[in-house]
Formats: structure tokens, C-alpha cells, sequence
């Protein structure tokens, strides 16, 4: 199992400051300081709202303090691999909603693609400003060994966390200052300018001058609210909601004090299937009708396109490596996870027998549910989700237990070491860039393979270094 | 600036103001209260704040019979009571979190902190022994964020809108707090003039925190002509019907110069503004003092409603712009 921290000679150089800090603190102390960092959290209003859980709508993500560190060489890895894997993605989406050559090349099986739930028919022959689809994509990584960094899954419909990586950061600043003195760990807080320039250089083809940036969200009571209002404070542009805006003559107008504005780039946190009740679900008060309409005749951007869901699927996954061959010409920097699909009746087969060593999940599920982890599962458990997986196996994909990597934290019982994994966030505008940073998740609960925040996950601080 | 946000800053305003002002109502009923059971006689001086905090309708039971022990944690920390301080905190939290992106992060974090703290009175903390402690509390929150706001807010629209919540709640309130007197009907061997006449209109200029203003203007001692003057017709008392619509008048000016869907709120509040002018408390009193105030509580329910049609707010304004029964 890799260590983040030290290996079997000791401490890794970057991780020096922090065992110094450490020692220096007392892990006591520190945990005493736990309660001041909560009491920052709260007070900034950083809380998270599990879905389908109930409960505490004001509950907040678990902090650990101590930070996860990437070398420069390691970061330059992660960077050059996720950027990669992003415009790959970018050019499979721009490809199978235009000229399907990737389909028609055979590298693809057609119904894979076509007969997916999240493949959009509506998008078919458009094309978004810049051909940028993916505009924001979070692709997370996870590592077993001191260069193999593993892709466990690609985010490229709306992915969320980021506020975390900007918060985490505030907080361990201002708790411990001392530890940034030196200008070594490099800053993230340009993340949303960096977003905000790439919005506007992706402006409609009917904006004239500047282009009007908003968020579009699904209002207060979503979970991801915060985040949302976070980052239009940040970018300095207007967080709208559906009941905000509407459409006439081929344009997005919202409604201010001073009469209508128009709207030209939309960064919307709503899913596809409530953006435009005229579009897709009528039910949607969310929404706003006409909204696709003035999209295809290019009235206004969004981000990220509609449709795009097609390429973070689970069965599509097992593709990307060909895709970065394919569009890229280059080999994956990045590897995938290898992914048994159990729609595939060998497969299907190994799956079965082979339950107590896989981790079986959904192809459509996120955060964390619907999922099996065999090794830790009981044997009723197992036959359970045996008898699920056969009842519909195009459901569900499996894959090898990984010995994810370890990072320190701080509990009542001392440091111990939990598992790590880290979503960084890819935005591609004029050009894709990595701003240097991202959500480490971590499992608190000892030998927990799930990082997800819905399932008690934690965050930490990420830290990239600069260069010697 | 979208409508949805002017609306949310301007409630949030109101409700800041409205948790300050239900937490002077109290002050007010535990300060008569305790002059009541000095002198012995059973005053309902609960039903009076009761009534001139709007809870006409929604006290639970007999409100003629309210007491300390109810009328308190009703008021306080009832999370079904509309108008409850704690409640006031949580409509203005719920409005800040929406609308967080337009406030400074210092007056977020005022509010915030003030929602926990409200969230979090006990029983105990609505007790007699506790109380003044707990509402002074309160009260230190309402002012942390105004000085948030006076200290963080850019001078634009937003704070525009969050100072016509203000001073829009603080005008109704000044009106309703001077109605507590009304209400609180003298016994028959207590004249008006005599020495407990005199101790409860001392008790509302202390709930208004007016009461140096008023020595330092009037030096003199409690009198309830000078006390209606300050409290409706000064010009330099901050808490005055008068000193909230210059206030308005001024607020409105500048946002309407920056272009609007109708005028209809700056022409209701300059025409607000220029009657009280007219008016001395000699012809006041004469008119009748309660009678005139729900005139100025109208108004200024009137004067929301002008608010929400010329930037157009969503109508949910207008429930609340109904009277309450006075």
C-alpha cells in the first residue's frame, strides 16, 4: 500500500513541514483546534446537504486538517493527464453528436452511444461556441503507487466540490498561517476568474460587445446551493434562477430592477432534463421555457452543453483510453481502472464468481449508491446484489478492489492513515487548463474504500508545490 | 440587479429589523411587567406588547389572559410564531443564504452567527432571571450587522434595498411601539399624568433606546407630548417615523434616478414625508394618538406594497402587506 506521506525511509521531503507541524503542535492540540476550524466552516456557511438522507440540511462535510501533498513532478502527472482526458472527452462528445466517425471507425459499439439514456438527441448537429461541450469537467483520480495514478471516473455534466477546494484553502490559511510562509504550496484562488474568462470567451454567435455571465441554479434548496452562490460571488456575475429569466427574440433576458438584462452565458447547475420544460420534462418549474430553442440558433451558451452526460457514463468510461488515441493521437498519461462490463455474458460470469474481490456500482449511479464492495460486504449481501446483476446486467459494471493510497488524519486515536482519492477540476474555454489544486476526498471510517461526502466522506486540503 | 434579489435584501432588511424591534416589545412587556408587580395591581400589559408585535392571531389561547411565562417564549424562541425573534433570524438567514452573493461576506457571517445563536435559546434563557440578558444578546446581533453593513457594503443598489427593508420596518415598529401604550389601558385611579402614566411612557422611550436622546433634546423630564415628538416627528432621533422616511425618501431617490418600471413608491413616500411635516403632536393628540398611528402603520404597508410594483418583486409581497388588526 502507497503511503502519501513517507515511505519506508522515512517522511517525503514535502511532507517534512507537516510532520514538523505536527510534532510541534502535538496531534492534541490539534484536535482541539478541530472545533475552530468547524467553527470557521459554519460560520462561512459551507455545509452540505446529503440527498435522500434526511437529516441535517446544515450538516457539514467532515475537515481534516492535515493537507495532501502533490509534488511538482507528481502534479505535472495529474495535470498533463487530466487535461488530456478532458479534451478527449470534448472531441468524443463534438464527434458523436456530428459526424460519428468515432462510431463509424468501429471503436465504439453504435448502441452503446446512441441508445444511451444520457446520449441527447436534441444536440444532434449542434455546435456550441468553440466546439466546447465539456466545459467544466472533474475527473477523479486516485493513486496505488508512486507513479500510477488510476482514473476512477469522469464527471463532465455538473460537476460539483469546488468550493471546497477554494474553502479548504481559506481555512487551513488562516488557522495556520506559518505553514504557507514560504510561497511554496501554489495559490487556487484564481479558479474563478480562471472559469469566468473561459465563459467569456465562449460568448454565442448573436452577443454583440461583451458577453453577460450568470449561474443558473435550482434555487436555495439544493445542496450544492452554496457552491453556487459562492462562485457567482467570486466570479462577480449574477446567480440567476429559472423564475429569473426568459426568452424573446432569440435571446435569454432576466429580470432586474431596472427592467430585462440580457443573458449570454450560462453556467447552470441544473440537469439537463429541467432546463427547458418545453424541451425536455414539462413538469420543470425549475427551468426555463424556450431556453433550448434560443441555445441551437445561438442565442446563448451553456455550460456545460446539454448532453454531456454521455461521456461520463460508466459503459462509455472503459473507452476513453481508445478516445485519447483516436482524437489525441497520443497515448493515456492517465490509466483507467480496468472495468468488467457486465452486460457482456463472459464477464457477466467472472463478475458473479468473483463477487467478494470486485467493487460492483451502477452504470447510470453517482455519489456513492447503488454500489457493492465485495470484500467488505456479507455473503447475504452479496447474494443480494448477485441476484440484481443478474436481473438486469446491463446495469452494472465491476472492478478490481484497487490498494488505494493512504494519506494521514488526525482522530481521537492519534494520526492514522485513510484512504485518499482527488477530483480535480479541467475547464476548457479558449484552451483547457488545470487551475493547481482540487477535492481530496477522504474515507474517515478505517479501511473505507468510499470517499463519497454522501456516504461520510471527508475533505482535505490539496496542496500542490511549486517547482525547486 | 435582479428583482428576486432586490426582494430578498429588502426582507432581510426587514427581518433584522423586526428581531431588533420584537426584542424591544419584550423588553418593553417585562419592564411594565415588573412595575405591575410592584404597585400590585394586575395590568395586561402581555396582551398590549402581544397586540402591537402583530401576534393578535396567531398567540395561541386567550391572549386577554397572557402571561410572562407564555407570552415570553412565544415571542422569543417559538419557531411556529411568524414573528418570533428567532424566527425573524431565520427569514432573514433563509433570505441572506439566497441572496448571499450580494452581501458582504461580514454581514453573512453576522446573520449566520445570529441564526445559531437564536436557534440555540433554551427555556431557561426565556426565564425572568435570564431574560434581559438573552435579549440584549439578540439585540447585539441586529446591531453587528448594521455595522457590517455600514462597515462592508458597497453604497449601491443592494444596500439601497436592504436600508428600505430597514427603515420601512423600523417605521411601522416606531408606530406600533407607541401603540403599546394604547393598549396598555390605566387603570381608573391612575390618571394620565400621574406617577405611572409617567413610568410607562419612560418604559417605552427606554424599549425605543431613546431615552438619553430625549434628555439631550428636551431636558426635561418625561413628559408624552415630548415623548410622541421624539418618537414620531424628530428629525435627528434615528428611530423616528419622521428620521425612517427621510430616510426612505432618500433611498428611493437614488435608486429611482437609476431608472425604473413606475415611480410610485418615491411619490407615496415624499407625500408621507411632507404630511407628518405638517403635523404637531398638539393636533395629534387631539386627533388621537391611535388612531393616527394605525394611519401610519397603514402607510407604511402601503409604501412596501409602492416598493414591490415599481422593482418588480414577485406579488408573495401582498399577504403580508394586509393589516394586521391593530
Amino acid at each position: 500500500m502507497y503511503h502519501e506521506m513517507s515511505d519506508p525511509n522515512g517522511t517525503r521531503p514535502d511532507y517534512k513541514r507537516i510532520e514538523q507541524w505536527i510534532e510541534e503542535d502535538g496531534v492534541d492540540t490539534l484536535m482541539q483546534r478541530r472545533q475552530e476550524a468547524e467553527d470557521l466552516f459554519r460560520k462561512v456557511g459551507i455545509t452540505f446537504a446529503v440527498y435522500g438522507e434526511g437529516g441535517d440540511p446544515e450538516r457539514l462535510i467532515p475537515f481534516d486538517m492535515i493537507p495532501r501533498i502533490f509534488t511538482a513532478a507528481e502534479w505535472e502527472i495529474v495535470e498533463a493527464g487530466s487535461v488530456q482526458r478532458a479534451k478527449a472527452l470534448n472531441a468524443f462528445l463534438a464527434d458523436v453528436y456530428g459526424d460519428q466517425k468515432i462510431l463509424k471507425a468501429g471503436l465504439i459499439p453504435s448502441e452503446l452511444v446512441l441508445d444511451n439514456p444520457a446520449y441527447e438527441p436534441q444536440m444532434v448537429g449542434v455546435r456550441p461556441p468553440g466546439d466546447v461541450w465539456a466545459h467544466i469537467c472533474g475527473i477523479d483520480v486516485v493513486r496505488t503507487g508512486p507513479d500510477e495514478f488510476l482514473v476512477l471516473e469522469d464527471n463532465a455534466r455538473t460537476p460539483s466540490g469546488v468550493s471546497y477546494m477554494l474553502e479548504t484553502r481559506e481555512v487551513m490559511m488562516q488557522m495556520f498561517p506559518q505553514l504557507f510562509s514560504d510561497g511554496k504550496v501554489r495559490a487556487v484562488e484564481d479558479y474563478p476568474d480562471v472559469l469566468a474568462e473561459a465563459m467569456a470567451a465562449l460568448a454565442p454567435p448573436r452577443c454583440d460587445g461583451p458577453p453577460t455571465l450568470a449561474i443558473l441554479t435550482p434555487g436555495y434548496f439544493n445542496s450544492a446551493y452554496y457552491e453556487h452562490s459562492f462562485l457567482a460571488d467570486r466570479m462577480g456575475i449574477e446567480l440567476v434562477e429559472g423564475q429569473d429569466l426568459y426568452c424573446e427574440d432569440g435571446h435569454v433576458w432576466m429580470r432586474t430592477i431596472r427592467g430585462p438584462e440580457r443573458v449570454d452565458v450560462i453556467y447552470r447547475r441544473i440537469d439537463d432534463a429541467f432546463l427547458d420544460p418545453l424541451a425536455f420534462n414539462p413538469d420543470s418549474a425549475l427551468g426555463v421555457p424556450g431556453l433550448m430553442e434560443v441555445y441551437r440558433t445561438g442565442g446563448v451558451t451553456l455550460v456545460n452543453a446539454p448532453g454531456t452526460g454521455v461521456a461520463d457514463d460508466k459503459a462509455i468510461y472503459i473507452y476513453v483510453p481508445e478516445m485519447i488515441r483516436y482524437y489525441l493521437g497520443e497515448e493515456p498519461i492517465l490509466k483507467n481502472v480496468p472495468t468488467y462490463q457486465c452486460e457482456n455474458p463472459e464477464e457477466c460470469d467472472y463478475v458473479l464468481a468473483n463477487l467478494d474481490q470486485l467493487v460492483v456500482k451502477e452504470v447510470q449511479g453517482s455519489g456513492g449508491y447503488g454500489m457493492l464492495i465485495g470484500p467488505k460486504a456479507t455473503q447475504a449481501e452479496r447474494d443480494d446484489f448477485s441476484k440484481k446483476i443478474i436481473a438486469a446486467p446491463d446495469n452494472y459494471i465491476a472492478q478490481p478492489t484497487l490498494d488505494l493510497s493512504t494519506a494521514p488524519v488526525l482522530t481521537e486515536g492519534g494520526i492514522a492513515q485513510r484512504h485518499v482519492d482527488l477530483r480535480p477540476f479541467v475547464i476548457t474555454g479558449a484552451e483547457t487548463k488545470l487551475v493547481p489544486g482540487g477535492l481530496t476526498r477522504v474515507a474517515l471510517r478505517e479501511g473505507s474504500l468510499v470517499v463519497n461526502s454522501s456516504q461520510g466522506g471527508g475533505v482535505k486540503d490539496t496542496w500542490v508545490m511549486g517547482g525547486a | 440587479m435582479l428583482s428576486r434579489t432586490a426582494e430578498g435584501l429588502f426582507w432581510l432588511g426587514r427581518y433584522i429589523e423586526r428581531a431588533d424591534n420584537v426584542a424591544r416589545f419584550v423588553e418593553a412587556g417585562r419592564r411594565f411587567d415588573a412595575m405591575a408587580g410592584a404597585s400590585g395591581d394586575d395590568g395586561n400589559e402581555w396582551e398590549a406588547v402581544l397586540i402591537a408585535a402583530g401576534s393578535r392571531q396567531t398567540f395561541p389561547g386567550d391572549i386577554t389572559k397572557a402571561t410572562a411565562e407564555d407570552a415570553i417564549p412565544f415571542m422569543v424562541a417559538d419557531p411556529d410564531n411568524p414573528s418570533s425573534v428567532q424566527s425573524c433570524f431565520a427569514m432573514a438567514r433563509a433570505n441572506a443564504r439566497a441572496q448571499r452573493g450580494a452581501i458582504s461576506s461580514d454581514a453573512w457571517e453576522a446573520v449566520n452567527t445570529a441564526w445559531r445563536a437564536a436557534q440555540n435559546i433554551t427555556p431557561l434563557e426565556c426565564t425572568p432571571r435570564y431574560l434581559a440578558r438573552t435579549l440584549e444578546r439578540m439585540r447585539t446581533f441586529t446591531s453587528l450587522f448594521r455595522g457590517a453593513l455600514a462597515a462592508t457594503m458597497l453604497r449601491d443598489e443592494s444596500l439601497s434595498f436592504l436600508r428600505l427593508g430597514q427603515f420601512v420596518e423600523r417605521a411601522d415598529a416606531t408606530a406600533r411601539l407607541l401603540d403599546v401604550k394604547y393598549h396598555v389601558l390605566l387603570p381608573d385611579d391612575h390618571p394620565v399624568g400621574s406617577a405611572k402614566d409617567q413610568l410607562q411612557w419612560n418604559t417605552l422611550l427606554r424599549a425605543a433606546g431613546a431615552r438619553s436622546a430625549y434628555r439631550w433634546v428636551y431636558r426635561k423630564p418625561v413628559e408624552h407630548r415630548l415623548v410622541i415628538d421624539l418618537l414620531l416627528l424628530n428629525k435627528r432621533s434615528p428611530r423616528s417615523y419622521q428620521f425612517c422616511l427621510n430616510e426612505l425618501c432618500a433611498y428611493l431617490g437614488t435608486l429611482h434616478a437609476g431608472g425604473s418600471a413606475s415611480q410610485g413608491s418615491l411619490e407615496l413616500a415624499t407625500q408621507m414625508r411632507e404630511s407628518l411635516a405638517a403635523d404637531d403632536v398638539d393636533a395629534i393628540v387631539a386627533h388621537g394618538l391611535h388612531e393616527y398611528l394605525t394611519n401610519r402603520i397603514v402607510g407604511c404597508n402601503r409604501l412596501a406594497a409602492a416598493i414591490s410594483t415599481d422593482f418588480g418583486f414577485a406579488p408573495i409581497l401582498a399577504a403580508d402587506v394586509q393589516v394586521q388588526t391593530l
